[in-house]
């Protein structure tokens, strides 16, 4: 009996609760008001073609490489209306990594029509000295491997690219010389401003695909010179990676209602 | 009669039973009162220190300190189990171990020097650079570096759970099972208990024990807390550090560049947290990279005003020391041995 009554009861909550979530109150009229869900999509790609661990790519020049590990924080989405509000941004921080990068994220949003997208990658001041103990895995801000934290720094690294590069003058030799990017420091945030045009519908919700272009990011690293950055013993290099990522995002499409 | 005895024993049976159990459910009911073990405990404060400052979410208890204590000792943190945090800071030797730089894993040493960790709850930060806020933190560091432990914390917390008696320990401690936090808060917690004891000079200082240093010490000491020495501007107060950063000269180039690491400022290069010198004679070798191998050296050092350096201190300069004052600067800094 008992156990029948807290099942109904946490029907009952359940219920009311996606009710509120999904802005279905009758009490409110305000349509401009009412939350709907945006999916939003990151896909890592090299010369347009999603990134897959191992593949060979090549640098603009012909110089062969690959990538074994990129993965960045993504935080703080959010998008601008049409009218120029804001949507109050997403306050949750994700690991993109290469278990995630084909999972859609939901952001809650107002309904309404939309022209930009924003997010920034690497974390704030304070969540980026932070205490990494007081998390658990899954937790992205958790202690895991591959490291995303300098533990002899009290800082997170706010972006990481690895592989393997072909270093021969002619660019025709083995892919066997490691390169490695680890980028932090509260400096290294970087907002990410994507003009775009979509709607979030009344009813059902709207997903975007957005692609991270690694090349566009590679091309402006002499791999002959520039193979690693801790950020800390090369910050011109760590600079420009966070700067050329910045122009590395573009929506490629638009759902209307996947969800 | 006999079955009125018969009744009466019955009687005082059941009676007897009746008081048994219910005394049973008494010690029960109060024991986790009675327990000790769980309660906050107060670390004994060496005189002349203010109480330390602790995290609110790891006060210590008996329990956690007893589980810090085991942890410290158990070579279980490292990749192939053969270094533990006692591997580097010895009991024996004031919690340093005698080596310029620790051996890690697989053959190879750390980067710096193991410091001493007594009195380390009064560290506002931690590592020779200062990168690492908490004690708590710090428990990372080893762990993760190749050099030392060279694992995976979440790798250790994996084989705390396969062993039922650190899991009843940290259930005991904590109230929950072996974790990230866990583990880090209970090393923590036992690394603030160890406190200095009180030194001759403590003696001297407190109790007004004129025995206490001999003439050689006392003559060292005004040395030191003179403006000829002018130590006392760097290593004053209770612990003998002020926890600055500085650069004191120990090279004209560094190949660590200590602070700067941390701050990516120029200004920075060089610079290392000023460190106790509390039971600096069990201590040696001194500095960042343990160069220097013995206290007299140190005082030498410091006399010539060491090497060149943009950034070094202003107080570095040279010292027109005798050898007998020099001795006598050595002997006041082996009163600061805890007894």
């Amino acid at each position: 009996m008992k156990r029948i009554f807290f099942s109904c009861l946490s029907w009952i909550l359940v219920t009311v609760g996606l009710f509120s979530m999904a802005g279905c109150s009758a009490s409110k009229n305000n349509v401009s008001g009412k939350t709907s869900a945006l999916f939003v999509r990151v896909q890592a790609t090299v010369n347009g073609e999603d990134l897959k661990y191992g593949s060979v790519y090549k640098t603009s020049s012909g110089r062969q490489f690959r990538i074994s590990d990129f993965r960045y924080y993504l935080t703080r989405i959010g998008a601008t209306r049409s009218d120029g509000t804001q949507n109050a941004p997403f306050d949750s921080v994700i690991l993109i990594s290469p278990d995630l990068q084909s999972s859609y994220l939901r952001v809650p949003v107002l309904q309404g029509a939309y022209k930009s997208l924003q997010f920034t990658i690497g974390l704030d001041s304070l969540k980026n000295h932070g205490d990494p103990t007081v998390y658990a895995l899954p937790h992205p801000l958790a202690i895991q491997t591959p490291s995303m934290h300098w533990d002899w720094n009290s800082g997170y690294l706010f972006l990481k690219l690895e592989g393997l590069v072909d270093t021969t003058v002619q660019a025709n030799g083995p892919i066997n010389t490691e390169y490695f990017y680890h980028i932090g420091l509260d400096t290294m945030l970087r907002a990410v401003d994507i003009p775009i045009a979509f709607s979030v519908p009344s009813s059902g919700a709207c997903s975007l695909d957005v692609r991270c272009g690694i090349d566009s990011i590679i091309a402006h690293i002499d791999f002959l010179k520039e193979r690693s950055t801790h950020t800390f013993d090369n910050l011109p290099l760590a600079q420009r990676i966070m700067d050329r990522i910045i122009n590395s995002f573009a929506v490629v499409n638009i759902h209307p209602a996947i969800q | 009669m006999e079955k009125q005895t018969r009744f009466v024993v019955f009687v005082l049976c059941v009676c007897g039973a009746g008081i048994g159990i219910g005394l049973i459910g008494v010690y029960f009911y109060f024991s986790p009162f009675l327990d000790q073990s769980n309660q906050i405990v107060h670390y004994k404060i060496p005189r002349g220190f203010p109480y330390p400052l602790i995290p609110v979410d790891n006060q210590p208890t008996k329990n956690r300190i007893a589980l810090g204590k085991q942890l410290f000792l158990d070579p279980i943190l490292s990749k192939d189990s053969t270094i533990s945090c006692a591997s580097c800071h010895k009991e024996s030797a004031a919690f340093a171990d005698g080596l310029p730089k620790s051996k890690g894993i697989n053959g190879n040493f750390a980067l710096r020097n193991a410091p001493t960790i007594i009195n380390c709850a009064y560290l506002p930060y931690t590592t020779w650079d200062g990168g690492v806020p908490t004690l708590e933190q710090q428990v990372l560091v080893p762990i993760a570096n190749p050099l030392e432990m060279g694992f995976d914390i979440n790798k250790v917390v994996e084989r705390l759970k396969r062993d039922r008696n650190y899991v009843s320990l940290f259930k005991s401690a904590y109230q929950q099972g072996p974790s990230v936090y866990t583990l880090t808060r209970a090393i923590a917690c036992y690394e603030r208990s160890l406190l200095s004891t009180g030194s001759r000079y403590d003696r001297f200082l407190y109790e007004k024990d004129t025995t206490a240093l001999t003439q050689s010490e006392k003559k060292g000491k005004d040395l030191f807390f003179g403006e000829r020495g002018e130590c006392f501007h760097c290593h004053g107060e209770y612990n003998f550090t002020d926890y600055s950063f500085k650069n004191n000269g120990l090279s004209e180039i560094y190949a660590d560049s200590g602070r700067a690491r941390i701050t990516l400022s120029r200004s920075d290069v060089g610079k290392f947290k000023v460190p106790s010198l509390r039971n600096i004679a069990r201590t040696a070798p001194y500095m960042h990279n343990g160069s220097i191998v013995t206290l007299e050296l140190a005082v030498d050092h410091y006399a010539r005003g060491g090497y060149a350096h943009p950034n070094k201190s202003g107080l570095i300069k040279p010292i027109n020391l005798t050898d007998k004052e020099k001795s006598e600067l050595v002997d006041f800094l082996k009163a600061l041995s805890d007894d």
